[in-house]
């Protein structure tokens, strides 16, 4: 087999959710500090977050990326060397810039390979070019591009190519969109975009003259989804694909993660594409927050039927109830409530590897060890023991059961 | 400092050219993002304006993907580059090719999205060292900025001074959709969009063959300022009057615009402003404060600090223990320790530990490794994400 095998890089909001990408089987996380990242309203990570994120993924031979892609001004340029310097103490893999003089202060106080930002919209092989003459070492191509092409750029070029492979999309090139800076004063390029793509609108002529539309949401793009085109990537020999949704939940973070990597663990290991995982993983797909599914740029260029035309997500038909902290063999399974479910509810135990596992919670207790009937979000709780159960493997349940939010 | 403008006719560039202005862009329709001339046009205009003495530059401002590239160069090269003094471009993979495959063009690379710090503009230049005719600055720089970052420049630089403010760009076709229409190649659709959950009425849309476009309700008006920007060494003023469609009411805008040019006087801005058909905004231009971002909800009291953080509540049973998830790696404080909490309501509370117990409810009696849940004492007023600390270091 000519192809190689791309690296899975998964969204790391937290570290919690770190731990769960890494589990649930990333070849690499990105993850952003508390400075510089387009994400404000995430949690991010704390420097001894970064420092605990980088061992706990170092250990199991997952690589760590750092984004600093915010378009900088002078003046936080400025503050930016320090936190360079951490992040190489700190042994992080790569960082991830858009802006040339980012780059120009990462190159100038650290070693470390820089990845460059899909926001810098890079979309032909003389872009990736440009960048490459200004030192970045993998170009993460703006989301306008096919898995052909990008295929193209990559043999055209010989520099690393990353694409998006799953997600939530702006419409707009990425980096070009500026609504929320002059409507709100919050630059989208340094972490405040308010997602105005989201917004309903409505609509008039040159004459004012108000016009009739069925599509209330015309900026709002679907949900990218590039599982059933994995063959395709592989044979564009791409070298890492990405996984957006650094805010999203840990239902999200896992189960993607999952879905993406056991098609190709699978194909690695036989050499071929299996359509019952891809069937099964194209249905857990389904299960997580999502606005409808569009395969977006990566087989033909996106066009009106991209649009998702709701205001809210698509209504869920699982929530995530909980996340395993501990598993005492024979015994109990501790789990942290993260959404109410009750004795006698039907739950979903997602492994790391294989199907998700039934069971019916036949007693719960709290931590001194009472009946519990009904639990609630953040409380710890113990449930019966499950052999297939691990620590950070997450339990869902059916939304007809328990309390979805 | 230089006055520059599009001309999309014979009659513009008479006029243009009448008020004394320098230099002029043509739009080409297959590489300019809201569209504009066909290749006959470009040719003429483009000649005559040369015979006028008039400088031309010629955009190129779309993005280009990889399928498109080949298509987009040959249009470009179909055009009478020889009488262009700089091209205009967005696109960084457009300028590797001008810089590349036409080494006798000149590039005026246009840096409005992207580049806010000098080290970033610097480094265009230096990427393109020897070809920069002039250089576009972003108007999301603020003044006290400009004032530091053109110092700095040692070419030309240009920055929009009045015109629309565009706030969007995208390659996806969305306003075909809305009008049930097709578009045929080289049209515009133009609509005017208003948001359902904000105030802002009436943004001004255009689908073109590029793609959908969104400006902003407002536009520009930055002709105020002509004495300062010319202190700080601005060098080209760019005026867009292109949504102006009156012929004559623009041919005399142009005159006063070019008179200021060569003489500010505070009150004709003033009549200018107040004359022209568009409402407008300062944009950043006074300051850039957008990064004062919206107020950040995490809790930075739940930020652990320092050596003796030892981990967080993560549950709470009245009268009975608190669950700790153990975040210092092989330390078990002895009983009858000094530690305390931090709750998210900011307030600390003193205890001592009474006991400490593995969540099988027995007693810990070896140093706890980081994760392990454990249980402690229970103490009054305190919730889930509370910061558990020693209250002083082990053998102090």
């Amino acid at each position: 087999m000519s192809s190689k095998i791309p690296e899975l890089l998964a969204p790391a909001g937290s570290l919690e959710k770190l731990k769960v990408a890494v589990l649930y089987g990333a070849d690499a996380l990105y993850l952003g500090g508390q400075q510089f990242g387009l994400r404000t309203a995430a949690d991010n990570f704390t420097q001894r977050e970064l420092v605990e994120g980088c061992e706990f993924a170092h250990a199991r031979g997952v690589k760590v990326y750092v984004v600093v892609n915010a378009f900088l001004h002078d003046q936080e340029l400025a503050e930016l060397p320090p936190y360079v310097k951490f992040l190489e103490q700190v042994g992080v893999d790569a960082l991830i810039v858009a802006d040339l003089g980012v780059l120009k202060v990462v190159r100038s106080h650290s070693g470390l390979p820089v990845h460059l930002s899909t926001q810098a919209s890079v979309i032909n092989s003389y872009g990736a070019k440009f960048w490459q003459r200004a030192g970045v070492t993998r170009v993460i191509l703006g989301r306008e591009v096919s898995i052909a092409h990008a295929g193209e750029i990559r043999r055209a070029t010989g520099i690393p190519v990353e694409i998006f492979i799953h997600g939530s999309m702006c419409s707009s090139y990425s980096g070009n969109c500026v609504i929320s800076n002059f409507t709100q004063g919050r630059d989208s390029n340094r972490g405040g975009c308010a997602h105005s793509c989201r917004f309903e609108y409505s609509y008039s002529d040159q004459d004012g003259a108000v016009i009739d539309s069925s599509s209330p949401y015309f900026l709002s793009s679907k949900d990218l989804n590039g599982l059933s085109l994995l063959p395709q990537v592989v044979e564009a020999n791409i070298d890492s694909i990405k996984i957006e949704g650094r805010m999203k939940g840990h239902h999200y973070a896992g189960v993607v993660t999952k879905a993406y990597a056991s098609l190709l663990a699978h194909y690695q290991k036989i050499g071929q594409w299996d359509q019952n995982i891809l069937q099964q993983q194209t249905e857990e797909l389904s299960r997580v927050i999502n606005r409808d599914y569009t395969s977006g740029n990566l087989l033909h260029p996106a066009q009106g039927d991209s649009i998702y035309q709701q205001r809210e997500n698509r209504p869920l038909e699982y929530q995530m109830v909980g996340i395993v902290h501990q598993v005492v063999k024979d015994d109990f399974i501790l789990v942290e409530v993260k959404s109410a479910f009750e004795l006698g509810d039907r739950l979903e135990l997602i492994p790391f590897a294989g199907e998700a596992q039934e069971f019916e919670l036949s007693w719960i207790r709290d931590l001194a060890g009472g009946q519990v009937v009904r639990t609630r979000p953040s409380t710890m709780v113990r449930i019966p023991y499950l052999p297939a159960a691990q620590t950070f493997n997450l339990l869902r349940g059916r939304c007809a059961e328990v309390v979805c939010n | 400092m230089q006055l520059t403008s599009y001309a999309h006719s014979i009659e513009e560039i008479d006029q243009l050219a009448t008020v004394g202005v320098g230099e002029i862009i043509l739009s080409y329709g297959p590489l300019s993002r809201g569209g504009g001339l066909d290749l006959a046009t470009v040719n003429l205009l483009a000649q005559y304006a040369c015979q006028r003495e008039l400088a031309v530059s010629l955009e190129w401002d779309i993005l280009v993907t990889e399928q498109q590239f080949a298509e987009s160069c040959q249009q470009f090269a179909q055009l009478p580059l020889e009488l262009f003094v700089g091209i205009r471009v967005s696109d960084f993979g457009v300028m590797q090719f001008i810089y590349q495959q036409h080494p006798s063009l000149k590039l005026i690379p246009i840096l409005e999205g992207s580049c806010h710090n000098l080290p970033a503009i610097l480094s265009v230049l230096e990427l393109l060292a020897g070809r920069v005719k002039r250089v576009v600055l972003s108007i999301e720089i603020s003044s006290g900025e400009l004032e530091q970052i053109i110092p700095e420049i040692d070419l030309p630089v240009e920055l929009l001074l009045l015109g629309p403010i565009p706030l969007y760009y995208s390659p996806r076709q969305l306003l075909t959709p809305l009008i049930k229409q097709e578009r045929s190649c080289g049209e515009l659709i133009q609509l005017f969009a208003t948001s359902q959950e904000g105030p802002h009425h009436g943004f001004p849309l255009v689908e073109s063959d590029h793609g959908t476009l969104i400006y902003n309700t407002r536009h520009l008006w930055l002709l105020n300022a002509l004495p300062r920007l010319e202190q700080m060494g601005l060098t080209v003023g760019r005026v867009d009057l292109r949504a102006v469609k009156d012929h004559q009411q623009k041919g005399g805008m142009w005159q006063e615009i070019a008179a200021l040019f060569n003489q500010f006087e505070e009150s004709k801005a003033i009549n200018l402003k107040d004359a022209y058909p568009f409402n407008t905004i300062h944009g950043f231009f006074r300051a850039n404060k957008s990064d004062v971002l919206f107020p950040k909800l995490k809790n930075h009291r739940l930020t652990p600090i320092g050596e003796n953080y030892l981990g967080e509540v993560v549950d709470v049973i009245k009268g009975e223990l608190l669950a700790v998830v153990w975040r210092r790696n092989g330390f078990l404080p002895p009983l009858e320790s000094s530690l305390y909490l931090l709750t998210p309501e900011g307030k600390k509370i003193n205890f001592r530990l009474k006991w400490c117990r593995d969540t099988q409810n027995e007693p810990i009696e070896t140093p706890i490794q980081k994760d392990e849940i454990v249980l402690i004492n229970p103490i009054k007023r305190v919730s889930v994400k509370s910061q558990l600390y020693l209250s002083c270091q082990p053998g102090e």
